[in-house]
């Protein structure tokens, strides 16, 4: 059971030993993919290994230390209604969030997603999008 | 093999309801467990076909004429914002699926307004002509739907195109092709077609299909009109001209599309149905993905001719997984094979309801292959380039400078005794030279990732690297890899038109 977030930190709030502390505090792994610095804010993408109600309390104790928590689940859209089935995206997927089903339709898991955007910038019909930052 | 059945046959079982009907997919199961023979008694017709990307397509439309009159024809037709052909009579125009908007450009093209058109959508047209006693306008605009134009005929040049190669990429750079993207060193691969229940895998010596064949065109009647264009059959390269009402078209089998930094292409789902008249039809019918072989080439490579990758089958291709070298690569292909079932699903669910009935072709499609490459003189690297100023990697540095001042150039290829490329030294490298304390050329000279032009290489190809990797200077080779040549920026300047 994992769930991928996007994680972000006002530059003032945070700082280094601030998730390695909730980890070790709430007792749930969360492993860092990707972390990005500006300015202004810190934005961690990561995965949270526990079940639905763990990652929730976890999502709750980031919220409390300053933190906008989005699910990736949900700033990621894929509509199957616009999609085609053409398979484009998913040989350019780098992890095996996009496969196919037993039908040849085209299945997302956005809890394997690295969000490189190689399906979003390349889909022919623009079935798939971000909503996220 | 003499015809156990003829069309008129199957068509009075379709009025019936007797006939019986199996899509590629179950023809091919039917066949491998009961042999050609029993499948041809058992199975009228097979529907096959093909959901993909139909790149040479688009529809004439006639808009009616306006009062005044204007002559749209010798002057020039906007369908929201994308030019259609202004080259036919005062109210006609064909709108082709690749043209791009000139305001949105690759988000928005030619099938974009074909597929807007087919769900009845807006469109907007402007219109400019050259003002005639006849027609006295010079120019017209406003927004039309399908329904307010008098015909509007889809006609492709070339359908069912039958196998195109599959393609991946060696270099350490993404490139954009009509493939899609493609990832560096091999980082996917990437290829067209329904495989075998594309419809001229099931018929690949057009045994059936003729013009004047009834088909399926995204979700309305369309027929076959003659041999597509690269029609190529003996290198099983067949390809089909079709037509069809677009009035009568469905948006589900029928997308504009964007291929990511190339350019608009139309999907287009459409199927055949092939009466099986005798048992050869049925054993053409049984062809499976892994009869069907396709070439893997190298698509870094921008000339016409592409290094082979791989020979493989459409078996290993639709596995999702290739294997190149060492390395497992994810292929995907960009013909959708859950629509293609579609359509076959619904063709044959249109023939069993007695909604579409077999036509007897009025003639048969050529046999003759047709496909040549343009036969246009092009300048080559070779045509261009300068004589080469050389130097040997142990030279001493004081050397190569006066050689430099003597023949007035700052761009030296280092070669060995062979003329073999060994690097690349540059007035830049020398510079370098004087804070690294180097005193050879092989201490400062680039040596890693030397780019170089073949001696045949358009000229076009070799200006692209120049400016793509920012060089001075491309080496010319030879087939084994001498240099010939230096092409530089400022030659192209002076000799490209």
């Amino acid at each position: 059971m994992s769930k991928r977030v996007l994680v972000f930190f006002p530059s003032k709030e945070y700082t280094e030993s601030l998730v390695p502390e909730i980890v070790l505090k709430s007792g749930t792994i969360f492993n860092t993919i990707k972390t990005e610095v500006t300015p202004t804010q810190v934005k961690i993408m990561g995965e949270i290994k526990a079940n639905e109600e763990k990652a929730q309390e976890f999502i709750r104790i980031l919220k409390r230390r300053g933190a906008v928590v989005k699910e990736l689940g949900l700033i990621m859209r894929f509509d199957p209604d616009k999609c085609v089935a053409c398979g484009m995206c998913v040989s350019l997927c780098p992890t095996d969030a996009i496969t196919f089903n037993k039908d040849f339709s085209v299945r997302y898991d956005f809890d394997e997603c690295v969000l490189c955007m190689n399906c979003v910038k390349n889909c022919p019909v623009k079935a798939v999008s971000y909503l996220g930052d | 093999m003499p015809d156990i059945r003829s069309i008129d046959d199957i068509n009075k079982r379709i009025r019936s309801g007797e006939v019986v009907v199996a899509t590629a997919l179950e023809m091919k199961e039917i066949v491998a467990e009961k042999g050609a023979e029993r499948a041809a008694k058992e199975v009228d017709v097979v529907t096959t076909g093909t959901f993909g990307m139909t790149t040479s397509s688009g529809a004439f439309l006639n808009f009616g004429h306006s009062d005044p009159q204007i002559k749209m024809g010798g002057g020039e037709v906007l369908l929201n914002d994308v030019p259609a052909y202004a080259g036919l009579s005062s109210v006609d125009t064909y709108i082709g699926a690749t043209q791009l908007s000139k305001v949105h450009k690759l988000e928005y093209g030619g099938a974009h307004v074909i597929e807007d058109l087919v769900s009845g959508k807006s469109i907007n047209l402007k219109a400019y002509g050259s003002a005639t006693q006849c027609h006295p306008i010079k120019e017209i605009g406003g927004e039309f739907t399908i329904g307010d134009l008098n015909q509007a005929i889809m006609v492709n040049p070339r359908s069912f195109y039958q196998r195109y190669n599959a393609a991946t990429n060696s270099s350490d750079a993404p490139i954009c092709t009509y493939l899609g993207t493609l990832l560096p060193n091999f980082g996917n691969v990437s290829y067209f077609s329904a495989g075998s229940i594309s419809p001229l895998y099931n018929d690949p010596t057009f045994e059936t299909i003729g013009i004047g064949t009834r088909i399926f065109l995204a979700g309305g009647i369309g027929y076959v009109i003659g041999e597509g264009t690269l029609h190529n059959p003996k290198a099983m390269c067949g390809s089909l001209m079709v037509k069809g009402d677009l009035k009568k078209m469905k948006q589900r089998y029928l997308r504009g599309a964007t291929i990511a930094n190339y350019g608009t292409t139309l999907f287009i789902g459409a199927g055949v149905p092939i009466p099986v008249l005798n048992s050869t039809i049925a054993k053409n019918c049984g062809v499976r993905d892994d009869d069907i072989k396709v070439n893997i080439y190298d698509y870094h490579i921008p000339t016409r001719v592409k290094p082979l990758v791989k020979k493989t089958t459409y078996k290993e291709l639709r596995s999702g997984k290739v294997v190149i070298g060492d390395r497992t690569v994810k292929a995907s292909g960009l013909s959708s094979m859950k629509m293609a079932v579609e359509v076959i699903e619904k063709l044959k669910g249109m023939i069993e309801e007695g909604e579409f009935f077999l036509t007897k072709p009025v003639e048969r499609i050529t046999m003759e292959s047709m496909m040549r490459p343009m036969k246009l003189v092009y300048v080559k690297a070779s045509d261009v380039m300068s004589a080469p100023v050389t130097c040997s990697a142990d030279d001493s540095l004081k050397d190569v400078e006066r050689l430099m001042l003597e023949k007035k150039t700052g761009y030296f290829v280092v070669i060995d005794k062979q003329r073999h490329v060994q690097g690349v030294l540059t007035s830049w490298d020398i510079a370098k030279s004087i804070v690294t304390n180097g005193t050879k050329v092989k201490d400062v000279m680039t040596s890693q990732n030397i780019k170089t032009s073949r001696k045949d290489e358009p000229v076009e190809v070799s200006m692209r690297k120049l400016e793509q990797y920012r060089l001075r200077g491309l080496p010319v080779v030879d087939d084994e890899g001498k240099v010939l040549g230096v092409v530089r920026m400022q030659d192209l300047k002076h000799k490209v038109k």
